[in-house]
């Protein structure tokens, strides 16, 4: 790269982060767009079971969010995660109380008679949830989670900071300012050299690793929660 | 501590799309020049990806989604040739504020090579990438940051 290239590139993301923000972080994934009769099918399976997937690789690392149970059930309930994915899908925020009663409804109709739910420890009455269906002991967990819109930040957040190379009290900053723009401002944000969860996916786990390696943070894929309920979130770095 | 290996954030289409779209309201601003106009615009092209999510077949989605997004940016910028502008109106004080003189030579380049010279320099597409985000051959591409570079070096007055 060329001296000028490398001016042009430092100006220009310079440029690049002088632009504001935009009033939402992204568009809802509205049912009506995506369930066209096309999308039916593996998409759309693949779609529910990333959506409860994604917010529960939340709280993966809370020790306390399964109790020790397969979160993703060997037997699947493919009737019952569907209906419950399209309630959460439906909310940008689905609180505790609201949700047990949703799914309670959800039972009968779908044949799970005897089925129960189930909050895990550190369930605020006023946080979003995330759900995962235990096949093995009937129940539906109902988990600590995000809303919709800051999952769409999170992973706003990831992209750039795999996109850029932000240092630690730069990556602080810069997580604190994306999640108050969408209201989340009661949240920790702690640092470590140890990452609290790493993609499935070896390729992209690599990318993380090699990001980390290059001394840039990332968000290391997860959430803590205390006995109180609040919230951490950890940025993966040296 | 054990390293959880969880369900990756990002992998899945829909997800990508989202992560993708605030990058692309950023890139359509430097395109259309237009914050505004580059957040209807990313909005209607996020649309248009998930309505039209069958047609694609793999690859990347973010570069599907800038596909997507810069042709409706294109159309928009052709259009807004057609009109008579009622009155000249002032710069953005956000890039004013930033990087005023590189906001002002970018204006002076074509809308696809402004384009392209974004995505290379803030992507790091590769000439092919971006050939095929933009629907042109990699030569043309490979000829249109040339010339963009050349172009922003004599307007930025830099001898290097």
């Amino acid at each position: 790269m060329t001296t000028f290239d490398e001016r042009l590139s430092v100006q220009l993301s310079s440029l690049d982060a002088a632009i504001p923000p935009p009033s939402i972080a992204a568009p809802r994934l509205r049912p009506d767009v995506v369930a066209t009769p096309s999308l039916r099918g593996r998409s759309k399976a693949r779609r529910r079971l990333v959506l409860l997937a994604a917010a529960a690789a939340l709280v993966i690392g809370t020790g306390v969010a399964t109790g020790g149970r397969l979160m993703f059930p060997v037997q699947p309930e493919p009737a019952l995660e569907a209906a419950i994915a399209q309630l959460l899908d439906a909310e940008d925020c689905l609180q505790p109380a609201e949700a047990e009663v949703k799914i309670r409804a959800l039972f009968e109709p779908l044949g799970y008679e005897g089925w129960d739910i189930e909050r895990t420890a550190p369930v605020r009455d006023d946080v979003c949830v995330a759900a995962a269906v235990d096949s093995e002991h009937h129940a539906v967990l109902l988990m600590p989670g995000v809303s919709r819109t800051s999952m769409a930040m999170f992973e706003a957040l990831q992209a750039e900071l795999l996109a850029r190379c932000l240092g630690k009290d730069a990556a602080i900053e810069f997580v604190r300012s994306g999640l108050a723009s969408v209201g989340v401002d009661d949240v920790a944000i702690s640092t470590g050299d140890r990452p609290l969860s790493i993609p499935g996916d070896e390729a992209e786990a690599a990318r993380w690793q090699q990001h980390v390696a290059n001394g840039c943070y990332v968000l290391s894929g997860g959430a803590t929660w205390d006995e109180a309920g609040n919230r951490t979130i950890h940025l993966w770095g040296n | 501590m054990e390293i959880a290996r969880t369900v990756p954030v990002g992998l899945d289409f829909e997800a990508e799309l989202v992560a993708s779209y605030p990058l692309l309201v950023r890139r359509l601003t430097l395109v259309l020049r237009d914050a505004d106009g580059a957040q209807d615009m990313a909005q209607a092209a996020f649309a248009r990806a998930l309505e039209q999510r069958d047609r694609f077949h793999g690859g990347n989605p973010r570069g599907w989604l800038y596909t997507i997004g810069l042709r409706l940016a294109f159309n928009e910028l052709r259009r807004r040739r057609r009109l008579v502008p009622l009155s000249g109106e002032g710069e953005p004080e956000w890039a004013m504020a930033s990087q005023p003189d590189l906001w002002l030579a970018l204006a002076q380049l074509e809308p696809q090579q402004r384009a392209a010279l974004i995505l290379n320099t803030l992507d790091g597409y590769t000439h092919a990438e971006i050939a095929s985000i933009l629907g042109v051959r990699t030569g043309t591409v490979s000829s249109w940051l040339s010339r963009s570079k050349d172009r922003l070096r004599a307007l930025l007055g830099d001898e290097s």
